[in-house]
């Protein structure tokens, strides 16, 4: 980890070159250059600060597969419960990322479709098609590849 | 358990919210139904409206809009995909082949003994044939008009938009441009025969686009019907 005096210089060395963009010339200001400790820091910051969800974000698809492979049928309420439960509460699919999702497997002959009174309202189910069973085998080979290549980068001795 | 009043309550909140479809609010509204149940049930002193309000902030107005959007997307993909296999579904070995025998029977009814006022007959009723099929059509796509309580996105008419206008476009390919353009380089009869083949295929393939066009609404009202008997009217 850097020293706290790195970073306060680099962070000042920053705003120097920002102000300098800004009241300067293009040509005449100096190239700045940000030492690489901080960069990683940058990086490392940015990722923190970024909604854990985010993360989750391009899973999506082979995790609504999954639960639905081990479920059977599910509403859309339950597949955000079931995953908040199994992930202890850190995967939270929010409905406007859901429902596009889970309409575009639809579309694509992935998930059918039943929907049924309960109560006083009406639930759509989801369930995988024959097709749908296939592709989320695929998917979580895919995820497994992509999960292997993430320990490569940030694990290379133990991978 | 929310009660009907309460139920009723989240249709009229996406109302509200911009969302006029009943096959979209149906999905909203157990979705938020349910998440409202979870938390009058873990605070039992908290009122609907509280629970509803902290809903929404979950939900977001954008979000309820990108569902809609996404819907209305996927299911205008969907919809040219079904038009498309129908569409192919008139272009198989026996309706070709039928469909060009007719043409030759036409073209060479001089060859028979049948005559010219007699074909002109059997066209006129080909015709009236037509005419019938799409007046029953349109009576019958008013009646379904009619039924829907509800407005359904899966049956929209805006995925369906066949109609008059491509018959028009069609006619005024047929009898204007070749006409005008070709005249000079072919000949006035050599024109005429041109401009009469090309309308006849013209015409075919507007029949064609037309009888997809109801088999599509009849498919997709069907399913409709089937889904969200809720959204017609007895």
């Amino acid at each position: 980890m850097p020293k706290n005096k790195d970073i306060i210089a680099s962070i000042s060395q920053l705003l120097k070159y920002i102000s300098h963009r800004f009241t300067d010339p293009p040509e005449k200001t100096k190239k700045v250059v940000i030492p690489k400790k901080i960069r990683y820091l940058c990086t490392f910051l940015y990722f923190y600060g970024m909604n854990k969800s985010a993360l989750y974000k391009g899973c999506l698809e082979p995790i609504i597969l999954q639960l639905l492979k081990d479920n059977g049928r599910m509403y859309g309420y339950q597949i955000t419960q079931k995953a908040r439960e199994l992930t202890k509460g850190h995967l939270d699919i929010t409905e406007g990322a859901l429902y596009p999702l889970l309409h575009r497997l639809e579309e694509e002959g992935i998930l059918e479709t039943e929907i049924e009174s309960v109560g006083n309202r009406m639930r759509k189910y989801y369930a995988l098609t024959k097709a749908g069973k296939k592709q989320s085998i695929q998917s979580l080979n895919e995820l497994q590849s992509f999960l292997n290549n993430l320990s490569l980068i940030f694990q290379p001795k133990t991978a | 358990m929310l009660t009907d009043e309460q139920v009723q309550e989240l249709y009229a909140y996406c109302n509200r919210k911009g969302i006029h479809y009943y096959d979209v609010q149906v999905e909203i509204v157990d979705h938020m139904a349910n998440a409202i149940e979870a938390k009058m049930q873990a605070d039992p002193s908290m009122e609907f409206k509280k629970a509803l309000e902290e809903v929404h902030v979950s939900f977001g107005s954008f979000g309820l809009k990108e569902i809609v959007r996404s819907k209305s997307i996927y299911m205008r993909k969907s919809y040219k995909q079904m038009r498309r296999k129908l569409l192919w579904s008139y272009f198989t070995f026996p309706k070709v082949a039928l469909t060009i025998l007719l043409i030759l029977l036409v073209t060479t009814y001089q060859q028979f003994s049948v005559s010219a006022n007699m074909l002109m007959y059997g066209l006129s009723a080909m015709g009236l044939v037509f005419l019938y099929m799409f007046i029953s059509q349109e009576l019958l796509n008013k009646k379904i008009r009619k039924q829907h309580r509800q407005k359904l996105l899966m049956t929209d008419p805006q995925y369906f938009d066949f109609g008059f206008f491509y018959l028009i476009f069609f006619i005024q390919i047929g009898s204007r441009s070749l006409n005008e353009g070709l005249f000079g380089v072919l000949g006035k009869e050599n024109t005429t025969l041109l401009e009469y083949y090309l309308f006849s295929g013209l015409f075919i393939l507007y029949s064609i686009f037309w009888l997809v066009r109801k088999e599509m609404i009849n498919t997709v009202h069907r399913k409709a019907m089937e889904q969200y008997p809720a959204a017609f009217a007895k």
